[in-house]
């Protein structure tokens, strides 16, 4: 079973091919992970159920690191954790002028390292354009 | 339950290293061996050699790395483990060597921590290192350690008040103490006002993970340490009087630094230390010395207020104080800390360990903590997600 978690239109749009991130809700007590447990931290239940990961939050905290690994061809990447209003708090990459604590993003999907062949998608934290 | 102890320490120096990855383990072993009055003939009493590395397999194509030494210093029969626990793979098999003597497997285990990762380019280093963190949640973003600390760092600083100044500060107290000690890989003390002012800042001490300069990180570093544990009732055996080890303490944490509950919390550090004391009889207030474990310099600040030193949020404050210089309070990282004498992943936990055993015996010369009588270690895994605490004693 799988729903959406949020009521804002998930920031695909030119992203469209990549492919939906996933929390994971406890069938037995709703506690939501991210990332995957094979066992629920609250009751212990083995069976989650898939929640789509997007629309807004809100920017908790953020970094800019200048020496990236090895497969990164660029000088530097920002990096942030956000914090879903579900209480979810999820890090990703961040693509954002100016990333001030507490600021409102949306969530996007994107690819966050180029493989050969396949390439590695997820969670790029962009500004929210549609708040206003 | 066998008492256990530490009879013998060796250490490289840290640095860029010019011999073999086994070289340079053997090295540190024999110093420990000889400290120990040890010679590694036949008979030579050690049942068991335990090898602490992250690296040996990925960097140095070196597996089952522990064989190799253990015939290198013909110590056959003894026997040979590798023990991988990412950066506190040292202290873990400290921890292992000692469950080992405690249970009656053996009488003697000889603890090898060696790491060389000069051997690669800066940007495969950073990718090794990163392979420790959540294979899913954060690898594959190129998150790296420093991307976790910088975050981290603008946590405590938004939440506590402590600024880049306490950071360069706490720097230059680091490097202050690897002066007197002769096996740090840097012997230079930054200037205050150098690493701080406004002008020409990025030159001097640039960004490495906003906020996060040059001066608040460890360098990498190629290393060994070694010491040789025994059961305290072969211990006179040994030319040294044995340093107890009193307490071990450890915890895990969640893998993913995202979704711990309290962002600003070092759980993991906070468990492993109640239990080191618990097991010890000891509280933070018994604790003379203490190395702790500074990759990135907020560490020690968070560290010092987890183990019970210092209230939550007042690390900084009471570095400002002198509270954690040698002649203070607690003085913390008398070695230079990983920040000044280096970061040798898989040797850290044991080279800590050899600096208390050091202090405990009044051997620290030019930084000697007078009348230190316990210590205490604090080995970080991972962002904080897997951490050991010893406790080590002087018996009177
Ligand atoms: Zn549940």
């Amino acid at each position: 079973m799988r729903e959406t978690m949020s009521e804002t239109m998930p920031a695909a749009d030119a992203k469209c091919a990549a492919p939906p991130m996933y929390a994971f809700r406890c069938e037995a007590c709703g506690e939501i992970h991210y990332p995957r447990h094979y066992v629920c931290k609250t009751c212990g239940s083995q069976d989650f159920d898939e929640v789509v990961l997007d629309g807004a939050c809100l920017l908790e905290t953020w970094t800019r690191v200048f020496n990236l690994p090895e497969g990164y061809m660029k000088p530097s990447l920002c990096f942030g954790m956000v914090r879903f209003p579900n209480g979810l708090v999820v890090a990703g990459q961040l693509d954002v002028e100016e990333p001030r604590i507490g600021m409102e993003l949306q969530t996007s999907v994107g690819v966050i390292k180029e493989g050969i062949g396949q390439d590695n998608y997820g969670f790029i934290f962009i500004e929210n354009n549609m708040k206003e | 339950m066998r008492s256990v102890g530490i009879v013998g320490i060796g250490h490289t120096k840290f640095g860029k290293s010019r011999v073999s990855y086994t070289d340079m383990a053997c090295e540190a072993a024999l110093q420990a061996l000889k400290d120990a009055g040890v010679t590694p003939l036949p008979g030579h009493g050690i049942d068991q050699v335990l090898l602490a590395t992250m690296g040996a397999s990925m960097i140095n194509h070196q597996s089952g790395a522990a064989s190799a030494i253990v015939d290198t210093l013909n110590l056959r029969p003894a026997m040979a483990e590798t023990v991988e626990n990412g950066p506190a793979s040292g202290a873990s098999a400290i921890k292992l060597g000692y469950s080992m003597i405690a249970s009656g497997l053996a009488d003697t285990v000889l603890v090898i921590g060696a790491e060389m990762m000069r051997k690669v380019s800066g940007w495969e280093g950073t990718d090794f290192v990163a392979t420790m963190l959540h294979p899913e949640a954060e690898y594959p973003y190129g998150m790296t350690l420093p991307a976790l600390a910088g975050m981290f760092t603008r946590l405590i600083m938004g939440k506590y008040g402590l600024t880049s100044k306490d950071l360069a500060l706490l720097s230059v107290k680091n490097h202050s103490n690897a002066m007197h000690n002769p096996c740090a890989h840097i012997r230079m003390v930054p200037d205050l006002e150098a690493i701080t002012a406004d002008e020409d800042i990025e030159t001097v001490n640039p960004l490495v993970a906003d906020p996060l300069r040059l001066y608040d990180v460890c360098p990498v570093s190629d290393g060994a340490a070694a010491v040789l544990l025994c059961a305290m009732d072969v211990a006179d055996r040994f030319e040294k009087k044995a340093i107890r080890v009193a307490g071990i303490g450890q915890a895990t944490d969640t893998h993913a630094v995202a979704e711990r509950e309290v962002p600003t919390d070092l759980l993991a550090v906070r468990m492993a230390a109640q239990r080191a004391y618990e097991m010890s009889g000891l509280l933070p207030t018994d604790i003379d010395v203490a190395e702790l474990h500074d990759a990135f310099l907020i560490l020690e600040i968070v560290e010092s207020e987890e183990v019970g030193f210092f209230k939550r949020g007042e690390g900084h404050l009471a570095l400002r104080e002198g509270k954690t210089q040698i002649g203070g309070e607690i003085p913390i990282n008398t070695s230079g800390g990983l920040k000044a004498k280096g970061h040798p992943l898989g040797a850290t936990g044991v080279s800590q360990t050899v600096e208390i055993v050091r202090q405990l015996r009044g051997e620290a010369e030019g930084r000697q903590v007078e009348g230190a009588r316990n210590g205490l270690v604090v080995n970080f895994g991972g962002f904080g997600n897997n951490v050991v605490a010893l406790i080590l004693s002087k018996d009177a």
